[in-house]
């Protein structure tokens, strides 16, 4: 495979969340807004393209028996530094993301690339493979926050968009509609692109 | 014959890596932290301090003459010159007095309640009688974001600002009005739709800490 090949099937084809059904419980906390969601599939993006370089570059290296305990090691140091970078310097979206930041150690998507990927491919490769996995989560992240933050606040990335006669749904800021939109997403995604003939 | 055994077949090897791997990063990240620390703190006590100074920020400005934004961009000097923080034992829990010309005009207290979700703190601003509200803030609260989260917004706890909160030193029972109704009694309080617990819990926490504070305070005088 090019590296052209690698990103594509790793941010589309082989989307995160749409085809290999992970990373679903911060898909569905976090997208209430979307500066939340692009700050969170950012966090991801940076914590997973890291921690893909260093898996690969210690792949030779690394005993078989304790390969899972060095990768959760490695990304929870990759994720702890992002969380702390936040404190540090964008106070307000980390008070708003709160615990989520934390919980990016948890991410399936991160251990699964890894694994899959990272520990059997040179480092190169594993670093677009990363980013493809990261960017791929945001885009859908993004996706289904526009939907909850335009009916749910009426507005995108804080700024108005109706005006004072939209009535805002509850329902877009609660957790249900999170399940219906990603629901849809992944059955529209499949229907279209994946038939089984 | 020679053993050809390579270094990184042997058993010990494992343990090694995990332990070489686990001192680098650990390393890293207690230097990351120690070199962030002091920012993080400081920006933590400069919106605390800066939260403060808006609760009575009116208060102060109507006896200044001067106008409560003004206050806000002037934050560490205005903070320094009107605002101080009180003895554990003056109100046995985190206050600050404000003073204007060595004339006390009013106190804030940090105080703490249960929502719904888990614990929130606010910090309220109370005339000196401890009668009436001058502000409320929560500053830190774990409630459901876009709806119990919104006892952050401005427009909830700005109507809070001047009402009555004791008779003495029992609670005022507040009636919880639609979020969107215009004319509002003393007694009354617009509460969020959808969030009725964590309206109710907000109230609750003001009301008990103030009143809890009276009652120390007048068993005192006694």
């Amino acid at each position: 495979m090019t590296r052209k090949e690698i990103f594509i099937n790793s941010a589309f084809t082989d989307n995160a969340v749409w085809k290999q059904i992970l990373g679903i419980c911060s898909s569905l906390a976090v997208t209430n807004l979307m500066m939340n969601s692009l700050i969170m599939g950012l966090g991801v993006t940076f914590a997973l393209a890291l921690s893909c370089l260093t898996v690969s570059i210690i792949r030779e290296y690394t005993p078989r028996s304790v390969r899972m305990i060095a990768q959760t090691l490695i990304m929870a140091a990759y994720v702890i530094m992002v969380d702390i970078m936040l404190k540090a310097f964008l106070p307000d979206v980390s008070k708003q993301l709160g615990p989520y930041v934390g919980l990016i150690i948890t991410n399936c998507i991160l251990m699964g690339r890894l694994e899959a990927f990272a520990s059997k491919n040179p480092p190169l490769d594993s670093v677009i493979d990363g980013i493809g996995a990261g960017l791929g989560y945001t885009m859908v992240l993004l996706v289904i926050s526009f939907v909850r933050e335009l009916f749910g606040f009426g507005t995108l990335f804080g700024f108005k968009i109706f005006g004072s006669w939209w009535t805002n749904w509850s329902i877009m800021v609660m957790a249900p509609s999170a399940f219906f939109l990603l629901a849809l997403l992944i059955w529209f995604v499949n229907n279209k692109y994946y038939k089984v003939v | 014959m020679e053993n050809k055994t390579s270094f990184f077949d042997k058993p010990v090897w494992p343990v090694l890596f995990v332990l070489i791997l686990s001192l680098i990063f650990v390393g890293i990240l207690a230097v990351m932290y120690r070199a962030s620390e002091p920012r993080i703190e400081r920006q933590q006590r400069e919106v605390y301090e800066k939260t403060i100074l808006s609760l009575v920020a009116d208060s102060l400005a109507s006896r200044i003459g001067g106008e409560a934004a003004a206050l806000q961009t002037d934050y560490p000097n205005s903070f320094k010159q009107y605002i101080s923080l009180m003895d554990e034992d003056s109100f046995a829990r985190k206050a600050y007095e404000v003073r204007f010309n060595d004339e006390l005009i009013a106190y804030v207290f940090d105080v703490g309640g249960k929502g719904l979700w888990g614990t929130m703190r606010a910090l309220v601003a109370t005339s000196l009688d401890l009668q009436t509200l001058l502000g409320l803030n929560v500053y830190s609260q774990s409630e459901t974001p876009g709806l119990g989260g919104r006892i952050e917004e401005d427009w909830f706890t700005s109507q809070f600002k001047g009402k009555p909160i004791l008779e003495k030193t029992s609670p005022i029972v507040f009636v919880m009005v639609p979020e969107g109704q215009e004319k509002i009694e003393p007694k009354e309080l617009r509460q969020i739709t959808g969030a009725t617990i964590t309206s109710r819990a907000v109230v609750d926490m003001v009301r008990d800490e103030l009143a809890e504070i009276a009652k120390s305070r007048s068993q005192e005088a006694k």
